[in-house]
């Protein structure tokens, strides 16, 4: 089944205070156009709830042809199986989120938070 | 690896692409540049083709980097990494190629347009990587 695995990286997770912002790696199946979509969609996603995300894609090919896991000494933060529900998306943040609870985008996430209970009631 | 820009188009960390710009205005098979979107540029060569070019700064572009420029700006004739610091995947160039969309850092791009297939120029370290992968 097709699956994004997502990566930390730089000075957010290194535990800078003065961190620009979060860069995060997307790394996919392959570089069909249905992988490709799958990475774009988890990208947007992510940038909905977390502010400042720097979101690189690369297929898992590309990704050895980088090097770019080792290079950036990227984290594993987890792995998003399905979009449906966000369910997978919401244990990302969380993972993104442990690293500095304070300042990760809460308004964001507190907007998303305020549509999703909006379309519940 | 100070690229910059949270969201499309991976904007300049400068804010801008004056370097890119600079270097068109002063090269001898271009006839003036238009910036139509924030990295996307029509450059108007002399012979009178046109080419859509979209410029970036990202860490590492990719098939799902340039479905994603293509998604957001329609086709384009070029894909432009900027900076020293970020670079494309070489496979994905090949993959490009037989779009007719060439992919290159700003000097590979300057070259490419002397050319009327400039999506085929390849650096010298790309075609003996090309060369070594068909022996192989």
């Amino acid at each position: 089944m097709s699956h994004v695995e997502v990566y930390g990286f730089g000075s957010f997770f290194n535990g800078n205070t003065d961190y620009g912002d979060i860069d995060l790696l997307l790394v996919h199946d392959d570089r069909s156009k249905g992988s490709c979509a799958l990475a774009i969609s988890c990208k947007r996603e992510l940038q909905a709830i977390l502010q400042n995300l720097h979101v690189t894609m690369l297929s898992k090919q590309a990704e050895q042809s980088f090097s770019f896991k080792l290079t950036a000494q990227a984290m594993p933060l987890g792995r998003i199986d399905t979009l449906f529900d966000r369910r997978d998306i919401k244990k990302i943040v969380a993972s993104i989120r442990a690293y500095s609870p304070i300042r990760t985008g809460i308004e964001n996430e507190q907007r998303e938070s305020a549509k999703e209970n909006s379309i519940e009631a | 690896m100070p690229a910059h820009n949270s969201t499309f188009p991976w904007l300049s960390y400068y804010g801008h692409y004056r370097f890119f710009e600079d270097r068109m205005s002063e090269h001898s098979k271009v006839r003036e540049i238009k910036n139509i979107n924030t990295g996307l540029y029509d450059v108007h060569l002399l012979d009178g083709r046109v080419l859509r070019v979209f410029i970036c700064e990202c860490y590492a572009f990719d098939d799902a980097s340039y479905h994603e420029t293509v998604g957001n700006y329609g086709p384009v004739n070029a894909v432009i990494i900027s900076s020293n610091w970020c670079g494309y995947d070489f496979e994905m160039k090949l993959a490009r190629m037989k779009e007719r969309v060439g992919v290159f850092d700003i000097k590979g791009f300057m070259a490419a347009i002397n050319r009327l297939n400039y999506w085929e120029y390849m650096t010298e370290q790309e075609r003996d990587r090309l060369k070594r992968s068909q022996a192989s």
